[in-house]
């Protein structure tokens, strides 16, 4: 005797035998989970399962003999026993005393319908999960002209973004948010770019494409050209279902603040981990005044409300005439007769020639409290940029200097730099990039910008020389190929316009009441709950080709990330290199 | 004289009282014999027999539903006729699950008239098809129609019991079947009749003075049910069991049951059901919290009610496709529905 046989069920709904053999479910069509266009749900066949994530098809027919290809995510799951009307009948039902039956259904976000026409599909239509073309289609994977890798879905599946939206074709930026830590945002945003460089979207492009890269964190960047010798056999199966390769990025140049000290400090990265192919990098005394590079000094965004910021425009200007003045071939300035060649006495010419009450004139139509504001900054500030800004070096300043377009992948490492020098070394190396890409007028070469900890370069409230940039950046980096990859802990704190100009919007673990921000709109209410939960190397990706948000998971980098894990450099490579 | 001391009986109001006798009148024309099993009219407590718990327990029932009442015109006098569904099938507990037999199930419908001429009625809609088998039922009022149907649903309930029963080749089965055995010419094997409402006491009111005093899972010796003008029929075996102990607001006999098997079956066999049937119910009392008719619409059976009630279809749409397949069929036959059956007793 068979018991509550689906076969009689299945049979009642069949269709002219022209649906799946063996599907997965059947669309619902009660009064409580109705089908319509943009979301439905399936009775899921007690012989099958449908989890979250999966991609699934329906095909329903129209009056006419036509038939709509619906495809759509499973973002809900909920199981109930039918026949049951009282809590307690789940006890009845294990004491075998009530009949009850398991009845699962799943809940489908529509992502896509084939031709166009918005009906829902019919109740009783078999539903399949999709996979290759079908599952192509239902992702618009079909219609990428360029695709570049996101990572895989928890089945393995991989899951692509449009290039076209990366690229300044149609869109640009990516924005990830996260809680540190747990989120793997900044790994993430590596995986992005090795997708890109390592990848066939950039093609011809990718040999020419930069790529500046601010590590703001720890060490974990110092070994991208390293491969990581702990790679698992899993992760190598997952670059190749991505269509990468696996191994470190092929060519970066790392660069680290100089160490403090005299002359010969100048020339050696403040590098923990790793010094050997780090190159210390400086400025002159005479680029700082030269570029007038003093504001972003004052990048705190309280500055910018006071009347500092008069202030520091007096100034900027006055040291850009001493620049001017003084001998070019040097990296001192002269300013007041003096040679000014380290930091210290930059600041104690400025403030000679600032305060009023030692007869100071440059600023002399501010008010003194706010010329006093000034000069406390700005030797607050001396200690912890003074021994990047110096003309006393004895070696090439040249060499020292962030050249960001020398490799593919330029790495700054400002893991050891007090906050404040921090914001210094973004913000001027982003305001010379813009500038240099502004002043070419090209879109090409493509340049991307790993920027973490946004929140504290471009915050929500306020406005600072950096949040300049970075808007710059967001708004027309588009039109220019400059690409800023950024992320922060919560979109929230961050300028909204930076936020909203990204045509990637990814999330890794979430505060379960940040989630629950209006930032986070894209997410549809199952996603915002997942968020909270997602582990590391897990992240939900929306875009704008689809509809509904995705959970992707990434592999392991295939660079080493700290030193146990990275293989020694080949010996034999090395000596190679001492005979030449 | 003390006050009496007056307690509920368990039933909603609704559904009437599980007790429909008066206690007084001994029920006409039939005779009892109580002492077929034992001598002493005493509790028997089959908890203690070893092997008195079943293994498996199959509850056959039905439920049937007029769809509508009709007028027939055929020039002369109006006949009644009225449509009519039912279902019956079967639920079996056992291995610690409870599931429906889906295969017992028997889903009929019926347009029943009173005399003259009919046929079958098909309805179509979309992919579906009613198929009403015409049945004449001669000088039958709307009431006899209302009968005619339950006897044909009672009908179809006696057979599956019975086709379940022959089909039990082992011991490890017990088939329950809801309201009295129908056919009394069954040999009725591992089969037994539970009624839940209380039409005569048969036993003398000494004599039920020991069903108030039963416990749980304890029932009252066998006694036989035998028509005296019927010297060939062996009647029918029955006990009384309590299936649950309520609350003391609640009068004691509240919360029993009675069974019967056919009085053919041998008297070992049938104390064995007996016993079993004893040891099991109680597990299956709904409880007053679940069913207005509790403690003796079993729990299996009220789901399998729903379930049947739920295959004979959506009431509204049915009568809508009935009265749509009618409008296009009375160009040539001449058949009026009435309101809908709860407006008429509305």
């Amino acid at each position: 005797m068979t018991t509550h046989g689906l076969e009689a069920f299945a049979s009642a709904f069949a269709l002219d035998g022209t649906g799946p053999t063996d599907p997965a479910g059947f669309v619902l069509g009660t009064e409580r989970n109705a089908s319509t266009p943009l979301e439905f749900w399936v009775y899921v066949d007690p012989e099958h399962y449908l989890q979250l994530d999966d991609v699934v098809h329906v095909r329903s027919p129209l009056p006419d003999g036509q038939a709509i290809d619906v495809y759509g995510v499973v973002d809900e799951v909920r199981a109930t026993q039918e026949g049951v009307r009282f809590a307690s009948d789940v006890a009845l039902t294990r004491a075998g005393l009530l009949p009850a039956e398991t009845a699962i259904v799943a809940h489908v976000s529509v992502t896509r319908v084939e031709p166009e026409i918005f009906v829902p599909p019919v109740p009783g239509q078999p539903v399949e999960r999709a996979t290759a073309t079908a599952r192509d289609q239902a992702l618009f994977f079909d219609q990428m002209r360029t695709r570049i890798p996101l990572g895989v879905s928890r089945a393995g599946e991989s899951i692509f973004g449009n290039f076209d939206f990366l690229n300044g074709t149609r869109g640009a930026h990516v924005n990830i948010s996260g809680i540190s830590g747990v989120a793997t945002k900044t790994s993430y945003a590596m995986f992005l770019l090795y997708g890109l460089l390592e990848g066939s979207a950039l093609g011809n492009e990718a040999a020419s494409a930069r790529s500046l890269v601010f590590n703001v964190k720890g060490e974990d960047l110092l070994f991208l050209d390293r491969v990581n010798t702990t790679l698992s056999p899993l992760d190598r199966e997952r670059y190749e279902a991505l269509g990468l390769p696996w191994h470190p990025f092929g060519s970066v140049a790392f660069f680290a603040p100089a160490k403090r000290g005299g002359k010969g400090a100048a020339t050696v990265p403040d590098t923990g981990a790793r010094m050997e192919g780090v190159t210390g990098f400086y400025w002159t005394i005479r680029e700082f005044c030269a570029e007038g590079y003093l504001r972003f000094l004052f990048a705190d965004a309280d500055d910018d409300r006071s009347q500092v910021g008069y202030v520091v425009d007096l100034v900027t200007t006055q040291l850009r005439g001493a620049a001017r003045a003084s001998r070019g071939d040097r990296p001192s300035v002269e300013v007041g007769g003096a040679v000014i060649t380290t930091f210290d006495e930059l600041v104690e010419a400025i403030a000679t020639q600032t305060d009023p009450d030692l007869g100071g004139m440059w600023a002399s139509r501010a008010a003194a409290g706010t010329v006093h504001a000034f000069l406390r900054r700005l030797e607050a500030a001396a200690p912890h940029v003074g021994h990047l800004i110096r003309g006393d070096a004895a070696g090439d300043d040249a060499a020292h200097r962030v050249d960001w377009t020398r490799s593919q992948v330029t790495v700054l490492d400002l893991n050891r730099l007090h906050d404040r020098a921090q914001r210094f070394v973004v913000g001027v190396v982003l305001k010379r990039m813009f500038e240099e890409r502004l002043a070419s007028g090209h879109s090409r070469p493509l340049t991307f910008v790993v920027l973490d900890e946004l929140n504290k370069y471009a915050p929500r409230d306020g406005s600072s020389p950096i949040k300049d940039v970075l808007l710059d950046i967001a708004e027309r980096g588009r039109s220019l190929g400059v690409v800023l990859i950024g992320a922060q802990q919560t979109a929230s704190e961050v300028e909204p316009r930076v936020v909203a100009n990204c045509s990637f919007r990814i999330v890794g673990r979430l505060d379960a009441a940040e989630a629950q921000r209006g930032e986070y709109g894209f997410l549809t209410q199952a996603a915002r709950a997942r968020a909270s939960l997602l582990k590391p190397g897990s992240l939900i990706v929306q875009q704008p080709d689809i509809p509904v948000p995705l959970l992707v998971q990434f592999p392991r980098p295939a660079w080493a990330t700290r030193p146990s894990e990275a293989e020694e450099p080949n010996q034999d490579a090395l000596f190679a290199r001492f005979r030449s | 004289m003390q006050p009496a001391a007056v307690r509920l009986l368990s039933w909603a109001p609704q559904y009437g009282t599980s007790m429909m006798a008066d206690a007084e009148a001994p029920p006409p024309r039939v005779d009892i014999d109580t002492t077929v099993e034992q001598s002493r009219w005493a509790a028997v407590v089959p908890r203690s027999i070893p092997g008195a718990e079943v293994a498996t327990v199959r509850l056959v029932d039905g439920v049937r539903r007029v769809e509508a009442h009709a007028f027939a015109d055929d020039g002369g006098e109006p006949r009644f006729g009225l449509f009519g569904s039912f279902a019956v099938g079967a639920v079996q507990c056992g291995a610690g699950r409870a599931s429906f037999i889906e295969d017992t199930l028997r889903l009929e419908r019926r347009y029943l008239q009173a005399g003259g001429e009919a046929a079958d009625v098909e309805v179509r809609l979309g992919r579906t098809t009613l198929r009403f088998l015409a049945e004449l039922r001669p000088e039958a009022s709307a009431n006899g129609l209302v009968d005619a149907l339950n006897r044909a649903m009672l009908d179809a309930e006696a057979l599956l019991a019975d086709s379940l029963a022959r089909d039990d080749r082992d011991d490890e089965v017990l088939t329950l079947v809801d309201g009295p055995l129908r056919r009394p010419q069954s040999s009725g094997r591992r089969l037994a009749g539970y009624v839940k409402r209380v039409v005569h006491w048969y036993v003398s009111p000494a004599e039920q003075r020991l069903l108030a005093r039963l416990g749980t899972g304890e029932r009252t010796p066998l006694f036989r049910v035998s028509d005296p003008t019927d010297t060939v029929d062996p009647g029918r075996l029955c006990w009384y069991v309590r299936i649950a102990d309520l609350p003391a607001t609640f009068h004691p006999l509240s919360g029993i049951l009675r069974l019967e098997t056919h009085g053919a079956v041998p008297l070992a066999r049938a104390v064995s059901v007996a016993d079993e049937a004893t040891s099991v119910l109680p597990r299956f009392a709904s409880s007053l919290a679940r069913d207005p008719r509790a403690p003796q619409n079993l729990v299996p059976v009220g789901a399998l009610e729903a379930y049947l009630t739920h295959r004979l279809g959506d009431r509204e749409w049915i009568r809508r496709a009935l009265t749509a397949h009618l409008a296009r069929a009375n160009t040539t036959a001449r058949l009026v529905l009435e309101p809908a059956p709860e407006e008429l007793s509305a």
